[in-house]
């Protein structure tokens, strides 16, 4: 993920943002109230990282489609907890813009899909009750 | 206020993201689109006991569960698994697929649900019911919204329950 262009959001406890790099997007309207309110993703997940994250580990959450901070696009994000020299628990969260990769593999996987779905496999006839097919 | 992260789940092209369209917006489209990762949003859902916020999260269809990337799963409160009444195909994986998912998230409500009811005749989806090794917990049709509201009440219901006992 190194060569994406990526945006690091600094989140505290309380859900605030601490410091944000804006390369992808400024994150000025989102200063005075939590994140969470404008990101159901974030939403969906912060209580459980900031509590049970370990400090080693960095979680991945590949491909998300749903507009972040209500810019639309497709993202990998990662979430890291931090503790401050401070002793501070701090939620820092990387944005990566992947949408340039996967336009091209959207377009074949949907293609892909829709062929699967097309086919008539056979090699479940045994195993499912025949009249399935009598539609 | 409580809130619960939930997973929509299953093969591809069952209706998993019709479902949480019709769920989150009213609406439904024929047209298949393939979902690449995740789609998350948010609804409040009030119940006899209060309201819960329900995070859903409409994940890409897989062959099989193991494929799906782990750090979907971290947090979730419950999982519906949508199977296709119409492609008995997709009904192979099931039994393996919940086992897996019982076996990473033991604590978690699993729900089942067998989709595109709207596709079968009445007398098909008696058949259907009658024979299927699967044992579903809602039939429900993306397409004209039936049971769809339901699904998502019973477990907001469920939860909060949870939280208060």
């Amino acid at each position: 993920m190194n060569n994406l262009k990526f945006q690091k959001i600094e989140i505290n406890a309380q859900g605030f943002i601490i410091s944000s790099n804006d390369s992808l997007f400024s994150t000025k309207q989102f200063k005075n109230c939590p994140l969470c309110e404008w990101s159901p993703l974030l939403a969906s997940i912060f209580e459980e990282v900031m509590q049970r994250l370990s400090f080693s580990r960095t979680l991945e959450i590949p491909r998300v489609v749903t507009p972040i901070l209500n810019i639309d696009g497709l993202f990998d994000c990662t979430f890291r907890r931090v503790m401050l020299e401070t002793g501070a628990i701090i939620l820092e969260w990387c944005i990566y813009d992947i949408k340039p990769l996967m336009c091209r593999r959207n377009l074949i996987q949907q293609k892909f899909n829709a062929w699967r779905m097309a086919q008539f496999d056979f090699s479940t006839i045994k195993k499912m009750p025949a009249h399935i097919f009598e539609v | 206020m409580i809130s619960k992260k939930i997973i929509l789940t299953g093969s591809f092209g069952v209706g998993k993201t019709s479902l949480f369209n019709q769920f989150m917006y009213s609406e439904f489209s024929d047209k298949y689109l393939t979902t690449i990762g995740v789609k998350v949003n948010s609804k409040i859902v009030n119940t006899s006991n209060g309201a819960i916020t329900l995070y859903v999260w409409d994940i890409a269809g897989e062959i099989s569960q193991d494929k799906i990337p782990m750090s979907y799963f971290l947090g979730a409160g419950g999982i519906v698994y949508v199977l296709d009444v119409t492609r008995p195909n997709n009904q192979v994986n099931v039994s393996a697929d919940i086992q897996f998912l019982k076996r990473i998230l033991p604590e978690c409500k699993i729900t089942i649900i067998a989709n595109k009811k709207d596709l079968l005749t009445p007398e098909c989806l008696a058949k259907f019911s009658s024979e299927s090794p699967i044992q579903w917990d809602y039939l429900t049709s993306a397409k004209t919204g039936e049971n769809v509201e339901i699904l998502f009440s019973d477990l907001a219901e469920h939860f909060i329950e949870q939280a208060v006992a």
